[in-house]
């Protein structure tokens, strides 16, 4: 009896122990973790279990030299901000979405007037960067400039933006200074059709009303590629920072499309074009009165490419391309300098022509032609209303003489319609790789065009007959030369750390040269400028609930001429210390949505000389923070309605980011809607 | 020795033979067949596909209170069989994970003509579709496209010619295919999350 019961007792623990030997783990780890320990599998990323390297997991990039490549191996330092953190982060306006990019500042004048900043140097001009919408620029033809309120997208329509940090005119030609902003419109995949319809309300902390609508169609055939988006804001009294005056409302409307089909595979024809409007404050750097103005900008480009081809060639690719930009206000508002009355445009054409001489060697070649042509009121007589030309060279070569290692070198000879001389620049860069880490050293240079302003501007006071403005046509093109360093590194698949440093030497900053009364006009700097900076930039991702992006930036001014107030590159113009946190995250198989982002600045304080007549400002910016968050909830199971609640705020609220006194103050708004939205 | 404290002693050999067998053969009866290292390989498909499935957005609509996953085979394919049995084993190592907070459980389905019968009577929501299938792989999708079931396939050409998705290796990679046709066709939804992460069949 007890034999049997021993035996029972043993047969029961042995049938056990073969039940836990069988549904043992059976040894798949993912990111130090056990699969079979896992309570939600959305804890656990996709990347991992597919067991995805680093350069998988990064994807590619076209920001970086106009050719797909891998992140990874990019030439330049590039941030990515993908179409979920875009839609989560509570950012209306691109350039509040960019405020969390390491080495870029964001400043704010009025509704819709920002400023962005990279790596220091835009001061309050703002046309040290090129921004490209699917590959087609949209700065100024006036002065390279960027309207940000003009960009006829909103945070809702990205698919992804990439933020390249550094000289990169040897790809992107004149302006590409500091860097370039790549927006990727969203897509879909193939097959596919997307269709999505926004309207939100709201307020803010001044008591004014605010509010977004959209609308976006994307249908994809695969061979044939549709594209049509819609915007539309209001952003009502917005409380200016001194003597609380309003600043006038904000209103903007867009619309942008595009077609692109494939043929065989081979050929692809796209044709892309845009129009945008937008009425709000005339703030600026050289217009120091808030009035309402009027701005309209029209895009469209046309393009060509055959792609794997037999032999020599691997693409070739010819393009066309052209915007105009209209600026007008009611000039009897003004008593110095305002925009009013400008007609300006902008086209070109290009062929691009790419090479696979070997299998571990690839080269580029290009051309563009431009025609620029500006009609306004303050540019000097003999230099309004003119057809401008100017043109562009372009090489490159990628040569991967090891698995691990990449050696790119780029070189470009420019001639913008403003300038009378061929500049040159390059990029070199060699960057080693592994499965889960790659380091990079870059030298590179860029140039800024000089703006019509700078080059050929007249102002004529309209009360006095006094010229308080004249351009310097011999003002030579500032130069950015830069040296930089950077890394990434995963320690795990869903960690992700990338550190960069880099040292500027900044040449020919163009200077206001003026006595208060006396006409303004603009020269060089003699002395050069030199820059040293660090930025860093983190992710971690906890499976689909969260997802943290800490980064960083820092920036001090090693050498510079305290005694000219240039237009560019001015220390005081940007806060020594940035760090800012971003988390974004989906429950609930993305039935729930949720994004939070917190910021802080240093200090600042802008001793600038603005307006005409010039007048000299000087203003603190105490530290300043900035956060923003979204929740979005799918109300129902069966159809793709989402609620969302989006809300943003600057700190202070009696802060101002900008040197003027008619800027506008920080505030919070607050905006709540409904989201129909089709993946 | 006295006989009793014999007899203890024989009980106890007895005893712990009876365990060393059981536990032998209970462990190969439910354990996979194969080396662990195919195991590992099959548990971490496994786990794709279940992670796939969080990804998926039309999961709530068609799964009851938990999500069942099927798994069918051909009975008269040896290699069909022992897939079979590693899938269950994976899905089995599995059943502390929960999907979209819906725990899982493994069914099996072995293929007969009242296939569709027999995945409603079990309350299957996503079928894996073991090798060896791929005459019946037309009927199978019927079935499974009638019930909105999100098919599984383990070869690449049932995939393309009419199952939802598979995941397969290469260069010590998984990849994700998914049949987008055959997928709207079942009206199941897809996040584009898993979309740019996969391989798309137009």
């Amino acid at each position: 009896m007890m034999g049997r019961n021993r035996a029972t007792l043993l047969v029961a623990a042995a049938l056990m122990l073969g039940r836990t030997a069988a549904a043992a783990p059976p040894g798949v780890v993912v990111d130090d973790k056990p699969i079979t320990d896992v309570q939600d599998i959305e804890d656990v990323g996709l990347a991992g279990l597919l067991n995805l390297d680093l350069e998988d997991q990064l994807g590619t990039t076209t920001a970086v030299s106009r050719t797909s490549e891998s992140l990874l191996r990019a030439a330049a330092t590039v941030s990515s901000i993908d179409s979920f953190e875009a839609r989560l982060s509570g950012a209306r306006t691109l350039p509040e979405l960019l405020r969390f990019v390491p080495g870029v500042q964001v400043s704010r004048n009025a509704a819709g007037n920002h400023l962005v900043a990279v790596r220091g140097t835009a001061g309050i001009t703002g046309n040290n960067l090129v921004v490209l919408l699917d590959g087609v620029p949209l700065n100024s033809p006036v002065d390279a400039s960027v309207d940000w309120d003009l960009v006829p997208i909103t945070p809702f329509d990205v698919e992804r933006i990439e933020v390249v940090r550094g000289p990169v005119s040897s790809i992107y030609g004149a302006n590409a200074y500091a860097g370039v902003v790549n927006i990727v419109t969203h897509d879909t995949v193939s097959g596919r059709h997307v269709v999505a319809v926004r309207g939100l309300g709201g307020g803010d902390s001044a008591g004014g009303t605010t509010g977004d609508a959209g609308f976006r169609f994307i249908h994809n055939r695969g061979w044939l590629k549709l594209k049509w988006l819609a915007n539309a804001t209001r952003d009502d009294v917005l409380q200016a920072g001194d003597g609380g005056a309003s600043s006038p409302p904000r209103i903007s409307v867009s619309s942008s499309g595009s077609l692109i089909a494939t043929l065989r595979g081979q050929h692809t024809f796209a044709l892309q074009g845009g129009v945008s409007g937008s009425r709000r404050s005339s703030l600026d750097q050289l217009v120091i009165e808030s009035n309402p103005q009027e701005r309209g900008l029209a895009f469209l480009s046309a393009r060509y490419e055959a792609s794997g081809l037999p032999g020599l060639f691997d693409t070739i690719a010819a393009w066309t391309r052209g915007r105009v930009l209209a600026i007008r206000t009611d000039d009897t508002q003004y008593r110095g300098f305002h925009y009013g009355d400008t007609d300006a445009a902008e086209g070109g054409a290009g062929l691009d022509l790419a090479f696979d001489i070997r299998k571990n060697l690839k080269a580029t070649l290009g051309t563009e032609a431009i025609l620029n042509g500006v009609d306004a009121p303050y540019i000097h007589p003999a230099e309004n209303a003119k057809l401008r030309v100017g043109y562009g060279l372009y090489a490159g070569a990628s040569y991967f003489p090891t698995d691990s290692l990449d050696l790119q070198l780029s070189v470009r000879g420019d001639r913008s319609p403003v300038m009378a001389r061929l500049t040159p620049s390059f990029r070199l860069s060699a960057v080693y790789h592994a499965a889960s880490w790659a380091v990079r050293a870059a030298a590179g240079s860029a140039f800024r065009s000089p703006s019509y302003v700078e080059a050929a501007g007249r102002f004529v006071s309209p009360s006095s007959g006094l010229i308080l403005l004249e351009g310097s046509p011999d003002v030579a093109a500032p130069r950015n030369q830069a040296l930089e360093i950077g890394a990434t590194i995963a320690p795990l698949t869903t960690l992700r750390v990338s550190p960069t440093v880099y040292l500027s030497r900044l040449e020919n900053t163009v200077a206001h040269d003026f006595e208060p009364l006396v006409r303004k006009t603009f020269v060089n700097d003699p002395a050069a400028r030199l820059l040293l900076g660090a930025e860093i930039e983190g992710s971690w991702e906890a499976g689909d609930g969260l997802k943290l992006i800490p980064s960083a930036s820092y920036i001090r001014f090693l050498r510079h001429d305290r005694g000219l107030v240039p237009t560019v590159g001015i220390p005081e113009q940007n806060a020594t210390f940035i760090a800012g946190l971003r988390a974004h995250g989906t429950f609930l198989n993305e039935r729930w949505g949720y994004g939070v982002r917190g910021m802080v600045a240093s200090p600042r304080r802008y001793r600038v000389l603005a307006g005409i007549p010039p007048q000299i400002l000087d203003r603190r910016v105490p530290t300043t923070g900035y956060v923003s968050g979204t929740v979005e909830h799918k109300v129902w199971l069966r159809m793709p309605f989402w609620l969302s609640l989006r809300v943003e705020s600057h700190l202070p609220h009696d802060a101002v980011e900008s040197p003027f006194p008619q800027a506008v103050s920080g505030g919070t708004s607050a905006l709540i809607g409904l989201e129909y939205r089709t993946e | 020795m006295s006989a009793v404290k014999k007899g203890a002693v024989l009980s106890w050999w007895l005893a712990a033979a009876v365990f060393v067998v059981t536990s032998m053969t209970s462990g190969r009866a439910l354990a996979a067949p194969g080396d662990a290292a195919h195991s590992a390989a099959a548990t971490r498909k496994a786990a794709v596909i279940a992670r796939a499935l969080a990804y998926e957005q039309t999961l709530r609509e068609r799964v009851g209170a938990s999500l069942v996953i099927g798994v069918t085979w051909d009975a008269g394919n040896a290699a069909s069989v022992q897939e079979a049995k590693t899938w269950m084993a994976a899905y089995r190592a599995l059943a502390a994970v929960k999907v979209d907070g819906m725990s899982m459980s493994a069914a099996e389905v072995p293929y007969s003509p009242a296939l569709g019968e027999a995945l409603t009577k079990q309350g299957v929501d996503v079928l894996i579709v073991c090798s060896g299938l791929s005459a019946a792989v037309q009927h199978i999708a019927a079935a499974a496209k009638e019930r909105r079931i999100l098919t599984v396939g383990t070869s690449r050409g049932d995939v393309d010619a009419a199952l939802t998705m598979g995941v397969f290796e290469s260069d010590d990679r998984l990849r994700i295919v998914i049949n987008l046709p055959v997928a709207a066709g079942q009206r199941i939804k897809l996040s584009s999350r898993l979309l740019r992460l996969a391989d798309a069949l137009r």
